[in-house]
C-alpha cells in the first residue's frame, strides 16, 4: 500500500507543480493520499514547534494554518479544524495575495508550489512575523524555507532549516530535528 | 534440655552468652531489616532507573512514532546497549504491533504475550518487565517495553548479605570479648560469693568472709550484707553452741537421771546421771530401750498406759524399779512428760533413785514413834511429879511427928516399936516419891563429873551378894572411860535396877548377866536413830542377859511408869522408868533390844564431859546437931510449922513459927535483928518464899535463909544461892538434914 501511495504522491506533486521534475505520471488517488499524509504532518508540526508569546498569546487563540497559493489539500485540511493541539483549536485560511499576509495572523504558512515564483517575496514578508514556513517546493529548506517536504525512498521526509526557524524566533523540538534532515 | 544446659551454665559464661545472644539477635534483626530495606531500595532505584530510561526513550520516540521513523526509534532503543543488564527492549504501537526492537547481543527474545498500556513494572522469575506509554499531547502513541535481567542485581544483593553476615560475625565476636572482660566485674564477685556460700554450707564454717568489694553497687552491697549475715549467723551459732553446752552441762549435772525415748521405747537422749545410776555408758544406753532398764515396763502395757494418758506439757509422776547393768534394781520416782517436736513424739523422764528416801521415811516413822513415846513419858512424868509433890507434903508431918515422938521418948517400948514401923513405912514412901521425882526429872541431885567405873563395880559387888550364885555376872569395864556429869547414887541405881530386872528375867535362876562399859564416839550418822543425842564422846553402858526376853508389844511401853510384866507385888513398875528419867536427865539415851526366849540388852549412852576423875564423897553418919539461936520458921501449912517448931525447939533453938509470909515479913520488919536464921517454904499463897527472901535480904543482907521446897520450877540450888539464900532443902525434909543444914549455915557466920 505504501509504495503505491508514494507513487501516487509523487505523481500528484509532478502534476501540480509546474517546475516539477516528476518522471512518474501522476495519479489522482496517490496525490490525495500524499496530501493526507502532509495534512497530518502539518498538524503534528504544531506539537513540536514553539511559537514566541508575541505571535501566539496565551488566550486560547487558535493556531492559524494559512495556505498561500493554490490549495493542494482540497478539503483534506477540514478535519484539522475539529482537532485540538496544545489546547488550542486549529483554523485554516487561504491566502490569495501576498499582501493579505500582513493582514492575517498566521502561525504556520504552507506555500503551495503555485507560488514558486513569489516565494522570495513571501519568505521575506513572513520572516518578521514568527511564521513557520512549510512547503513541498523542491529545495525549499535550502532556500531559507523552514520545513520542506521531500520524498525519499517513497516516504515523505522532512528537511529543516534550523537557522531560518531561529531567525523567526521559533523553537523546533530536537525530537523533530532527530527524524529530519537538518539544513545548516 | 537445651534450656537446662544454658540454666546450669556458670554466670561467668552465662552473662557474656546473654550479651552475645542479645547482640546476635539485634544484629540479625537489623541485618535483615537492612537487607530488606536495601533490597527494596535497590529495587526501587532499579525500577526508577529503568523507568527513567523508559521515559526518556518514550519521550524521545514520540516524533519517531508520529512521523513513522522506525530507524530513529531503533536508534533510541540502541542506547540501552550501555546497560548490560537489559536483555531486550521494544516499542509497540497502540495496536500491539512491534515498531522497533533492541536485543542484547546473544540474547534470544522473549516478547511478552500481553502488553500493558499503562506505566507498569513487574518482577518475574529473575527479570524486571517495564512498560512505559509513549504519549504526545495527551494522546498515547505506543509503549516502550524494557526487560531487565536481575541476575546481576541479585548477585549484588547476595554479596551485600554475605558482607552483612561477615560484619555481624565480627561484631559479635568483639561484643563477646568485650562483654566477657567487662562482665567479669559482675560475674567474678558473684562466682566468688557462690563458692563461699557453698563452702559455708558444706563445712558449716561461719567464720569465713567474702573479700570486700570496692564498688558500692548492688554487688558490693550484696557482699557486705552477706558478710553481715555471716557475722550474725556466727554470733547466733556461738550463742546456740553456748546455750547447748549450758544445757548439756545442766543436763549432765542434774541430780536426776534424764531419759528421752521415742514411742518404741528407744532412747534418744540420756544424761551422765542416767549412765552413772545404771552403770552403762552413754553409747550403750543410746542403743537400748526403756524396756531394758525398767524392770516392770512391758512394751505392750507401757504403750497402752503411759502414752495414752499423757497430755503434752502436763507431767506425771510414776513409781517404778530400774535395773542396773549388774542386774541389781532400785526404786525410782520418774517424772514423765510427753514432748512433741513437730510430728515426733517423745517421752521425757526424770528418774530419781528413792532408795534413801524410802529408808529415811521408815526411819522417820520410827523417830516419830519415839518422839510420841518421849512426849508421853514427859506427860506421865509431869503428872507423877505433881502427885509426888503433894504426897511429900503429906509425908513430912508423918515422918516429923514420928521422929518427934521417938525423940521425946514419951511412949513405951511397944509404942516406940510401932512408931518406928510408921517411920519405916513413911521413909519407904519418901523413897518412892524420890524415885518418882527422879523419873520425872524433878529431883535435885548433885551433878558432878564422875568416873562411873568404881560406882558400877561397887554396885555389882552388892548385887553379887544379893542374887543367887547360879547366875553368872560378867563385867567388862573399860578403865579408860572418861567422866560423865552424874550423881553416883543414880548411877548406882541404874545398875541395880537393870540388873535386878535381868535377874528377874531368869525364872529358873540360871544364866548370865553381862555388864560392859566402853567409850564410844557417835557421829552424826550414828545418832540418826537416837532422839535427843548430839554427836560427840559417849560412854556406852550395856547390860545384857540371856533370860526370857520381852515381847515386842511390851518393848514399846517398857519405860512407862507403872508398866510392869512382873507378878503383882514383885515390882513397882518404876524401875525402868526411873532409869529412863536419869539417863534423859543426863542428856543421854537408853534403848532396848530383846528377843523373846533369847534375852534382852539395854544400851545406855552417856555424854562424856571430861577426863578428870571425881571421887565420890561419903557422908559419915553424925548425931543431930543442936544450937540456941533464934529462928523464924515460915510455911503456909500449920502442920509443918508445928512439927518444925517442936523439933527445932527440942534441939535447943528459939523458934518463931509463922503460917503467913506477909505476917512473917512484918515480924521481921518490926525487929530485923531479932532472928539469926530464916527457914521458909518456897511455894506459898500471897507471897513466894523467893520473894520473901528477897525482901528480907534487902533489909538484912547477911541474914542466913534456908529455902525448903517439894519442887520448884523456878528455884534450884544455884538460883537460891544467887539470891543470897544460903541453903536449899528438899521436902520432905528429914530431921537429920534439917539439923545439919541449920548448923552448917549458922556456923559459916
Amino acid at each position: 500500500m505504501k509504495p503505491a501511495m508514494r507513487t501516487l504522491f509523487i505523481s500528484a506533486i509532478l502534476l501540480l507543480s509546474l517546475v516539477s521534475t516528476c518522471k512518474t505520471p501522476a495519479h489522482a488517488e496517490d496525490q490525495t493520499l500524499e496530501y493526507k499524509v502532509k495534512a497530518a504532518y502539518l498538524y503534528n508540526f504544531t506539537k513540536f514547534v514553539s511559537w514566541p508569546a508575541l505571535s501566539l498569546p496565551e488566550d486560547r487563540q487558535p493556531i492559524n494554518i494559512c495556505v498561500a497559493g493554490k490549495n493542494p489539500f482540497g478539503s483534506l485540511l477540514e478535519p484539522l479544524t475539529r482537532m485540538k493541539t496544545q489546547d488550542r483549536s486549529i483554523t485554516i485560511e487561504n491566502i490569495k495575495d501576498v499582501r493579505d499576509l500582513e493582514k492575517r495572523s498566521c502561525q504556520m504558512l504552507f506555500i503551495s508550489s503555485s507560488e514558486q515564483g513569489g516565494i522570495t517575496e513571501l519568505l521575506r514578508k513572513s520572516a518578521g512575523m514568527h511564521i513557520l514556513t512549510v512547503s513541498d517546493i523542491d529545495g525549499f529548506a535550502q532556500h531559507d524555507g523552514m520545513i520542506g517536504f521531500a520524498i525519499k525512498d517513497g516516504k515523505v521526509r522532512l528537511e529543516i532549516n534550523l537557522r531560518a526557524a531561529r531567525k523567526a524566533g521559533l523553537a523546533i523540538s530536537a525530537k523533530l530535528l532527530e527524524i529530519a534532515t537538518v539544513i545548516p | 534440655m537445651k534450656k537446662n544446659v544454658f540454666k546450669d551454665l556458670s554466670i561467668k559464661k552465662k552473662l557474656p552468652l546473654i550479651v552475645a545472644v542479645t547482640c546476635l539477635s539485634a544484629l540479625l534483626l537489623s541485618g535483615i531489616a537492612f537487607l530488606a530495606h536495601q533490597r527494596r531500595d535497590t529495587r526501587t532505584a532499579l525500577v526508577e532507573h529503568i523507568s527513567t530510561i523508559a521515559k526518556v526513550i518514550a519521550s524521545r520516540s514520540t516524533a519517531a512514532l508520529v512521523f513513522e521513523d522506525k530507524k530513529t526509534a531503533a536508534e533510541n532503543l540502541a542506547v540501552l546497549s550501555q546497560l548490560p543488564q537489559i536483555d531486550e527492549a521494544g516499542i509497540f504501537l497502540e495496536d500491539g504491533v512491534l515498531f522497533a526492537i533492541y536485543l542484547k547481543p546473544g540474547h534470544r527474545a522473549h516478547w511478552p504475550t500481553q502488553i500493558s498500556h499503562a506505566s507498569f513494572y513487574a518482577f518475574n522469575a529473575g527479570i524486571l518487565e517495564h512498560y512505559e506509554p509513549i504519549e504526545l499531547d495527551g494522546k498515547q502513541l505506543g509503549i516502550v517495553y524494557i526487560q531487565t535481567n536481575l541476575t546481576q542485581y541479585n548477585q549484588k544483593l547476595l554479596e551485600q548479605s554475605g558482607f552483612a553476615i561477615f560484619i555481624t560475625g565480627i561484631t559479635l565476636l568483639i561484643a563477646y570479648l568485650i562483654s566477657r572482660r567487662a562482665l567479669k566485674n559482675i560475674s567474678l564477685p558473684i562466682t566468688e560469693l557462690a563458692a563461699l556460700t557453698r563452702q559455708v554450707a558444706e563445712e558449716n564454717d561461719y567464720t569465713v568472709r567474702a573479700p570486700a568489694q570496692s564498688s558500692r553497687d548492688e554487688i558490693g552491697r550484696l557482699v557486705d550484707d552477706f558478710n553481715n549475715m555471716l557475722i550474725q549467723i556466727e554470733k547466733r551459732d556461738i550463742a546456740l553452741q553456748e546455750s547447748k553446752n549450758r544445757f548439756r552441762t545442766l543436763l549432765d549435772q542434774a541430780g536426776d537421771a534424764f531419759f528421752l525415748h521415742d514411742p518404741e521405747g528407744r532412747f534418744v537422749e540420756v544424761n551422765e546421771r542416767a549412765c552413772d545410776s545404771l552403770g552403762y555408758t552413754r553409747e550403750e544406753l543410746l542403743g537400748m530401750s526403756v524396756f531394758d532398764i525398767d524392770a516392770e515396763a512391758r512394751e505392750k502395757s507401757h504403750k497402752d498406759t503411759v502414752w495414752d494418758i499423757l497430755v503434752p506439757g502436763q507431767p506425771k509422776t510414776i513409781y517404778g524399779t530400774h535395773r542396773r547393768k549388774d542386774g541389781s534394781t532400785f526404786p525410782v520416782e520418774v517424772r514423765i512428760v510427753l514432748v512433741e517436736e513437730g510430728d515426733n513424739r517423745y517421752l521425757q523422764g526424770l528418774a530419781r533413785d528413792i532408795s534413801d528416801r524410802l529408808k529415811a521415811d521408815t526411819e522417820k516413822e520410827k523417830l516419830e514413834a519415839q518422839l510420841r513415846q518421849a512426849q508421853k513419858m514427859e506427860a506421865v512424868g509431869t503428872l507423877a511429879g505433881g502427885i509426888a509433890h503433894d504426897f511429900n507434903n503429906l509425908l513430912s508431918p508423918i515422918i516429923g511427928f514420928s521422929e518427934l515422938i521417938l525423940l521425946e521418948r514419951s511412949v513405951d517400948n511397944t509404942g516406940t516399936k510401932r512408931i518406928r514401923e510408921i517411920l519405916s513405912a513413911a521413909n519407904r514412901a519418901k523413897e518412892l516419891v524420890k524415885q518418882i521425882l527422879t523419873f520425872s526429872r524433878r529431883s535435885e541431885h548433885k551433878m558432878a563429873p564422875l568416873m562411873v567405873q568404881p560406882v558400877i563395880k561397887e554396885a555389882l559387888k552388892l548385887l553379887r551378894s544379893s542374887i543367887p550364885s547360879s547366875i553368872e555376872i560378867q563385867q567388862n569395864i573399860n578403865p579408860e572411860c572418861g567422866a560423865v556429869l552424874a550423881d553416883p547414887g543414880q548411877i548406882h541405881q541404874i545398875i541395880m535396877n537393870l540388873c535386878t530386872n535381868a535377874f528377874q528375867a531368869m525364872p529358873d535362876q540360871s544364866g548370865t548377866i553381862s555388864v560392859s562399859l566402853s567409850p564410844i564416839v557417835l557421829a552424826q550418822a550414828d545418832i540418826a536413830s537416837k532422839v535427843g543425842l548430839q554427836p560427840g564422846h559417849y560412854l556406852k553402858l550395856a547390860v545384857e542377859d540371856n533370860g526370857q526376853g520381852i515381847d515386842p508389844e511390851s518393848v514399846k511401853r517398857i519405860f512407862e511408869p507403872y508398866f510392869t510384866t512382873k507378878e503383882k507385888g514383885k515390882g513397882t513398875g518404876l524401875g525402868l522408868a526411873v532409869v529412863h528419867g536419869i539417863v534423859k536427865n543426863y542428856g543421854g539415851e537408853i534403848n532396848v533390844y530383846s528377843e523373846p526366849g533369847k534375852g534382852t540388852r539395854f544400851n545406855i549412852y552417856l555424854p562424856v564431859v571430861c577426863k578428870e576423875t571425881a571421887q565420890e564423897k561419903e557422908l559419915p553418919e553424925k548425931p543431930l546437931q543442936t544450937g540456941k539461936e533464934k529462928l523464924l520458921l515460915v510455911d503456909d501449912e500449920a502442920q509443918i510449922t508445928y512439927f518444925g517448931q517442936s523439933f527445932l525447939e527440942t534441939l535447943g533453938y528459939q523458934v518463931t513459927a509463922c503460917n503467913d509470909p506477909t505476917e512473917a515479913l512484918n515480924l521481921f520488919s518490926n525487929d530485923p535483928n531479932r532472928f539469926d536464921l530464916v527457914i521458909t517454904d518456897m511455894t506459898m499463897p500471897k507471897m513466894t518464899g523467893a520473894l520473901l527472901a528477897q525482901k528480907i535480904l534487902s533489909v538484912r543482907k547477911n541474914l542466913p535463909i534456908i529455902m525448903c521446897t517439894g519442887f520448884s520450877e523456878t528455884m534450884d540450888e544455884e538460883t537460891a544461892k544467887r539470891f543470897g539464900i544460903r541453903a536449899f532443902l528438899m521436902k520432905p525434909v528429914s530431921s537429920h538434914d534439917l539439923a545439919t543444914t541449920i548448923r552448917a549455915v549458922l556456923d559459916i557466920q
